[in-house]
């Protein structure tokens, strides 16, 4: 909706940052868009912003499509909100890897705390980049904490690998699953349970439940997650919830409050704070890598000849790898 | 690489359970490249406004098939005014009869896309619209 060159001059921008520490829809809206279009104003506005705000407590929930967990948002934050808490959603869907557009629709499931006056929704899609994620993410939580949010939760599709990066961005990760998940062997082979402090069986009302609750407990069974480094261990938790027969949301609350002081008291929490910087910064490094370096090696003349020496079969296309970086990284 | 997207709110306004037709236009134009934001059913003026400004869409279509669109179409730009926006273009959709054509045009609509529409119609204006 907003282009960079409406909001040059100097009053309009003083304008587009005062909105944003008040947390206006407006102003924080469009500020996430100048964000995921990696506008040079986004990167004015977070230079404003770095360094003066408490980081907000950042929870993840993933899982697979229909799992729930936008109507488990839906009903975790309308309790949240009674005390009064600034919370933001991120509802990251996927863009279409052909056409990329997206549809994005997990706002349908949180019709109960979208009226809130303290609760911003925004939905994100993934934008194909580089790395998988979108990196407007990290940029994104920045700028809602700097807003004043308190808590921002991160809603994912988690099937794969990329999606975890997300979660990992958390402090903590909520994997929801259902009973029509699959055998064990799906389980195994699913990253999800390397990722999750809780997680949680929804539709435990449905049949298979406690087949389900026995086979994610025997997992917990084999391992006692090491957390990040530090020799403090939490051991995931397994909590039954349904939203349909309305159970199990008070003691997944209680759990996340549980996992949050854990981290406050061990002092994970900053810990983890710092990892996620250093994250960003890999990640910026790989997208400029990206862009800036091969982009200009795909344009020069030795990249295409190579090329074609690898289709005519004289070389292989690691050697030419090799002999290109050779030629172009000074380090 | 370009990254900028353009961003569209479909929103079905007051009571009304009928969203075919909006769901086939968001899919329509997700697949032209946009990133479709949905409402869902029985949203207030109120909360498409909202939305609008927290997801930065470009566009807001909204789908009506109740016969109250005079009155919530109304609504709508009444929230419009008081949250002070005026550059988003509103497009209509559902069973608008012609003869409120005039008068949705009147305050404020851009285009009113009735039943029988063919959906390359509504992309192409869309795209046209949201160009930058």
């Amino acid at each position: 909706m907003i282009k960079s060159s409406c909001l040059d001059n100097k009053y309009r921008f003083n304008e587009l940052l005062t909105g944003i520490l008040d947390a206006e829809d407006k102003e924080l809206g469009r500020a996430i868009s100048l964000i995921e279009n990696r506008d040079k104003l986004a990167y004015e506005i977070l230079k404003n912003l770095y360094g003066k705000f408490n980081p907000a407590y950042l929870i993840g929930i993933t899982g697979p499509p229909g799992a729930g967990k936008s109507t488990l948002i839906d009903s975790l934050l309308t309790d949240w909100l009674k005390e009064n808490k600034k919370i933001a959603v991120i509802a990251v869907d996927p863009s279409s890897q052909i056409s990329g557009g997206a549809f994005l629709g997990d706002r349908i499931r949180m019709k109960n705390i979208t009226n809130h006056k303290n609760v911003f929704i925004r939905s994100m899609a993934t934008r194909g980049s580089t790395g998988g994620l979108n990196p407007a993410v990290y940029d994104t939580v920045i700028l809602l904490s700097a807003a004043g949010f308190d808590m921002i939760v991160i809603e994912t599709v988690g099937v794969g690998q990329t999606e975890i990066d997300i979660v990992r961005l958390a402090d903590t990760s909520v994997v929801v699953a259902v009973p029509e998940a699959g055998d064990e062997i799906q389980i195994f082979k699913s990253d999800l349970m390397e990722v999750g402090d809780i997680f949680v069986l929804n539709k435990a009302d449905l049949p298979g439940a406690a087949k389900m609750e026995i086979m994610i407990n025997q997992l917990f069974n084999l391992k006692s997650k090491t957390n990040r480094n530090l020799d403090i261990s939490w051991k995931p938790q397994l909590v039954k919830t349904s939203t349909y027969e309305k159970y199990g949301i008070d003691e997944l609350r209680n759990k996340i409050i549980e996992h949050y002081n854990f981290l406050k008291e061990s002092r994970l929490f900053e810990l983890n704070h710092d990892q996620v910087i250093e994250k960003q910064l890999i990640y910026l490094l790989e997208e400029k890598i990206y862009t800036d370096f091969i982009g200009k090696i795909r344009n020069c003349d030795t990249y295409k000849q190579l090329l074609e020496n690898i289709v005519s079969g004289q070389i292989t296309p690691h050697q030419a790898a090799d002999q290109l970086l050779k030629k172009n990284l000074k380090l | 690489m370009t990254l900028e997207k353009t961003r569209v709110l479909i929103a079905k306004i007051g009571l009304d359970g009928h969203d075919r037709g909006a769901k086939v236009v968001a899919r329509a134009l997700k697949e032209s490249g946009i990133e479709v934001i949905y409402t869902g059913l029985r949203s207030t003026p109120d909360e498409v406004v909202r939305t609008a400004l927290q997801e930065d869409v470009d566009l807001i279509g909204v789908s009506i098939l109740s016969g109250a669109h005079r009155t919530l179409i109304k609504k709508l730009f009444k929230v419009f005014k008081e949250k002070e926006i005026k550059d988003l273009p509103v497009l209509v959709g559902g069973i608008i009869p012609e003869d409120d054509y005039q008068y949705l045009k009147k305050i404020g609509v851009a285009k009113i896309f009735s039943t029988g529409t063919p959906i390359s119609e509504i992309v192409d204006f869309v795209k046209s619209t949201t160009a930058p």
